[in-house]
């Protein structure tokens, strides 16, 4: 058997207890979409930096649901891991690698589907443009994804129970929701915060999702100022790739940890 | 790469040495199974019993020795190895999101020549149970799953760690049946166990664990081999230990309140017996004569294990059958420790 067909029955198993499991099917599913009911869609007459409101807002929670994934897949991990899951699957002659790939795998489709959900309203209803680049940003989503369910597993390692997972999730999540420009542009933050929030592991792929899905270039952008300047593909590719290095950066220093932490059996004793 | 060697044993250990920290749970042991053969773990809890199994399954590498499974190393070559052996753990985790039925058909899609799913269901029956999410099923059924799932494959060689703690007798039994079969097919199994009996009834070979190392090893009839009969019967009234004869050479020592007597034949040891107690007037009720079993082998190894750490108050009880069940209740708590602090 290749490897590819045992992560293959691996991504099946997983992508059945997903939406079996009622927790991650809130919270790895719907959560993104129901704030963008509730947060963006009062915002469809608005603009900000020569875009719609709405439209803007929905790209930034499609970049939370990047993080709601990772709140899902943290706890999962470790529920699998004490419940002696992942001990038992570990017996098998799956390779690890291609555990955790469909696993992992399961989450990206989750997030491609939640895209079209929430690209498919902001297009349809709140009226924002089809992605100037879908290129970039299929890239940026998939970056950003490895980026956070990597961290996930990582942190895995360094949760000892289920009940603390979100104890460790939780910040990550309400740093990332609030920090970010996930609603509304960093400029809106007290300036001394600027910094720290473009540290945040979400900044970058929440700026490179607008970059690529408006054409322009994000950064600057304030309910308050003018619109922004309009960037040709090459120019957006350009002012994405910053953002992409750092998403590029975050995703190693997050593989380094999950080497280093991850855990298959519960620490006893 | 090693050639997988079609010579090799099932699986060879040499001189395993494991050890969590400063705690050396299996303290240098060697056997070897031969293709089909059944070797059955004995021990009490804390043995080393399930350590050794972990290191053969190749979730942890030995600390110094050799271990060979079909003449690979299972830590480094364990895909490999898995592809051919089945493993029950003593405690595995399932989805509880998923039924039966839908657990065995994921695991399916991952597992080389699995047998179809009601196949596997059947050997272990569990088709009742088949639509049953497994969150509800009650603990035997879990392991029943458990065995379904190690057995998938059709394994050449099958680790099976307690596979019948927390099972009823019918299941017990239904889960030694396909031992059975399994073994008639040319399986080799290393199984631990509590139940003598199981031992008993299902190994060509037994080695009793004992602290990290084993303490007996052979068939069932060399490690009986030499231990003789058992005579006991309750202290007539009137009559204490002391006022009892000896017989063909064996004084008799106390257990439960019944005198007990090992001889190395029982039909002399009977005759001097009834010559006694007839001239003494005695009705010998309750007398019982049996030959030694491999539980007699584990409570003599359990009582020098006590005598050894008589100091240590907390494993102290009152009898050798006491000292079994004590360590039966809270062995499990006991045994964490050093074995669950793997990683």
């Amino acid at each position: 058997m290749s490897w590819f067909r045992y992560a293959k029955g691996q991504f099946g198993l997983s992508w059945k207890v997903f939406w079996r499991n009622r927790r991650s099917t809130f919270i790895g599913f719907l959560l993104p979409v129901l704030l963008n009911l509730v947060i963006a869609a009062p915002l469809r007459n608005q603009e900000i930096g020569g875009v719609n409101a709405a439209g803007y807002v929905a790209v930034g929670l499609l970049g939370l649901a990047l993080v709601t994934s990772f709140v899902n897949l943290l706890g999962s991990v470790v529920a699998r891991r004490e419940e002696l899951v992942l001990k038992r699957l570990r017996g098998t002659e799956c390779p690890p690698s291609a555990v955790f790939a469909g696993q992992l795998g399961v989450g990206a489709v989750v997030v491609l589907i939640q895209a079209l959900v929430l690209g498919g309203v902001a297009v349809g209803w709140f009226g924002a443009p089809l992605p100037a680049d879908p290129g970039l940003l299929l890239l940026t989503l998939l970056g950003g994804y490895l980026l956070f369910s990597v961290l996930a597993v990582a942190l895995s390692g360094l949760t000892p129970s289920a009940e603390t997972a979100p104890l460790v999730a939780t910040p990550v999540l309400v740093l990332c929701m609030f920090g970010a420009g996930v609603f509304t542009p960093v400029s809106a933050l007290p300036g001394w915060l600027h910094g720290p929030s473009s540290a945040l592991p979400l900044s970058p792929v929440v700026r490179g999702l607008r970059t690529a899905w408006f054409g322009r270039e994000f950064g600057a952008e304030s309910w308050v100022g003018g619109p922004l300047p309009e960037l040709d593909l090459l120019h957006g590719w350009a002012s994405a790739a910053p953002s992409l290095l750092l998403v590029a950066a975050w995703l190693a220093a997050a593989a380094a940890l999950s080497r280093r932490f991850l855990r298959w059996e519960p620490r006893r004793g | 790469m090693t050639p997988l060697s079609e010579n090799s044993p099932a699986v060879e250990v040499v001189d395993l040495r494991r050890s969590y920290g400063d705690y050396e749970a299996v303290r240098g042991i060697s056997f070897s199974l031969a293709r089909g053969e059944l070797l059955a773990l004995l021990g009490t809890n804390g043995a080393g019993k399930t350590t050794t199994l972990e290191v053969l399954e190749g979730y942890h590498p030995p600390t110094s020795g050799s271990v060979r499974v079909f003449g690979l190393d299972p830590f480094t070559a364990g895909a490999r190895v898995r592809r051919r052996t089945g493993t029950m753990l003593q405690e595995g985790g399932f989805f509880k999101e998923l039924t039966v039925r839908e657990t065995v058909d994921c695991w399916r899609t991952f597992t080389s020549g699995a047998r179809p799913t009601a196949e596997v269901l059947a050997r272990v029956a569990l088709e009742p149970k088949a639509g049953t999410r497994v969150g509800q099923l009650s603990g035997g059924e879990r392991r029943r799953l458990d065995l379904a799932l190690a057995v998938l494959n059709d394994p050449e060689l099958l680790f099976l760690d307690e596979p019948t703690t927390g099972l009823d007798p019918e299941a017990r039994r239904t889960t030694w049946r396909l031992v059975e079969e399994l073994r008639a097919a040319g399986t080799a199994v290393v199984l631990t166990t509590h139940y003598l009996e199981e031992a008993q009834q299902l190994a060509d070979r037994v080695a009793i664990m004992d602290r990290g190392l084993i303490a007996a090893a052979g068939t069932v009839g060399e490690v009986l081999s030499g231990r003789g009969d058992l005579i006991t019967l309750p202290l007539p009234p009137g009559r204490p230990l002391a006022a009892l004869p000896e017989l063909t050479g064996a004084a008799p020592s106390l257990a439960d309140g019944r005198a007990v007597y090992r001889v190395p034949r029982s039909a002399p040891a009977l005759a001097a017996l009834h010559a006694w107690a007839a001239a003494q007037g005695i009705e010998l009720d309750g007398l019982e004569v049996r030959s030694s079993s491999l539980e007699d082998v584990f409570l003599d190894l359990a009582a020098h294990h006590r005598d050894h750490t008589a100091e240590h108050a907390d494993r102290a009880v009152d009898s050798d059958r006491g000292h079994t069940e004590h360590t039966d209740r809270t062995g499990r708590a006991a045994r964490a420790v050093p074995e669950g602090a793997s990683r």
